[in-house]
């Protein structure tokens, strides 16, 4: 890499600034990469995670334990608040075999959006799992597509599972603004969770 | 009026509580990594040498190092620890799991989305 790229490289300026990680899952194509992108900073990024698989599946008979490793690209973006916060949203991948790779991504992250698809509600199941098992705080925001029937958010709740609490918004993932408002759900939320928790 | 869900699907429902390990959140994706620039940097191996020299200009998270320099994750994650072990780089993991109930944090989170 040569110094020229790293000069138009926005670095993060405060040297006071706190991070914090989102987690954004849903189903391949529901839209993560778009939603990261309608309210990053910087052109979405993407990276290689490696992932380790023991297993390939029930019908590979000639191996007890087959170790492969698989590159995932992750997609990611940035979000600086005018109250020395950096948001980063990562974009966990949809596909069921790279679900492992969630959970590392959890590591650390404060809360998460799970978006859905009311074309495929249950590509939404494993991720909800999920984020639920490791205890994040998350929100369902269902994607906007133009064919995809319109249900109650009641209905959704129930198929979902979700627990009371759990806010279910609509959103437009192209929509800087509806992003946005998705994020605050999520915050209000685990402000909400924080209350009336004691602290220790 | 709202359609009617017919798919009949409804996700079993496991939960288990818990967090996320606290213990291995010391460096992920999320961590900003700053550089020292008075520590003397001539003579560090081969790829550290190249994150340090990448992020003399100006803090970035490990996700962005990664990225910019098309290295896996995980080996941006050993470089850093390493650099953070000699003193050339500062770092600031992503709110903390002791912090995450932290009002004050969470309403500055809030406060900074809603001013955007
Ligand atoms: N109509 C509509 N299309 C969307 C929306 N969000 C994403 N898309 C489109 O859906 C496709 C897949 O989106 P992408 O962000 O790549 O999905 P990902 O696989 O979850 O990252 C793209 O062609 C997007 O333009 C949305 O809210 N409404
Ligand atoms: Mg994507």
């Amino acid at each position: 890499m040569g110094s020229s790229s790293s000069d138009v490289i926005a670095r993060v300026a405060s040297t006071t600034a706190t991070s914090v990680k989102l987690v954004i899952g849903g189903r391949f194509g529901v839209g993560k990469t778009t939603f990261i992108g309608a309210v990053s900073e910087i052109t979405p990024l993407s990276t290689d995670a490696v992932m380790t698989d023991y297993s390939r599946g029930v019908d590979d008979l000639d191996a007890d334990s087959v170790k492969t490793t698989t590159t995932v690209a992750l997609d990611f973006g940035r979000l600086t608040l005018p109250s020395d916060i950096v948001l980063y949203l990562f974009g966990a991948p949809g596909q069921p075999r790279f679900l492992p790779l969630v959970d590392d991504l959890m590591i650390g992250a404060l809360g998460g959006v799970v978006l859905a698809d009311t074309r495929h509600i249950e590509g939404a199941f494993d991720v909800i799992t999920r984020f639920e098992n490791a205890g994040l705080p998350f929100v369902v925001a269902v994607n906007a597509f133009a064919t995809a029937p319109v249900y109650d958010d009641s209905e959704l709740r129930d198929a979902f599972a979700l627990a009371p609490q759990t806010p279910i918004v609509s959103c437009d993932a192209r929509d800087r603004a509806s992003v946005k408002t998705v994020l605050t759900t999520l915050v209000r939320d685990i402000i909400a969770r924080t209350i009336p928790e004691p602290t220790t | 009026m709202p359609a009617r869900l017919r798919t009949g699907l409804v996700r079993s429902h496991t939960p288990t509580g818990g967090r996320a390990d606290p213990a291995r959140s010391s460096l992920n994706e999320s961590t900003l990594l700053y550089p020292d620039l008075t520590v003397e940097r001539a003579g560090l191996p081969g790829k550290t040498q190249q994150v340090m020299e990448f992020l003399a200009p100006g803090a970035l998270a490990v996700a962005e190092v990664a990225a910019y320099l098309r290295l896996p994750l995980a080996v941006v994650k050993v470089l850093a620890a390493d650099l953070i072990t000699s003193g050339h780089i500062v770092s600031r993991t992503p709110v903390p799991a002791e912090q995450q109930h932290d009002c004050d944090l969470l309403e500055r989170i809030l406060h900074g989305l809603e001013q955007l």
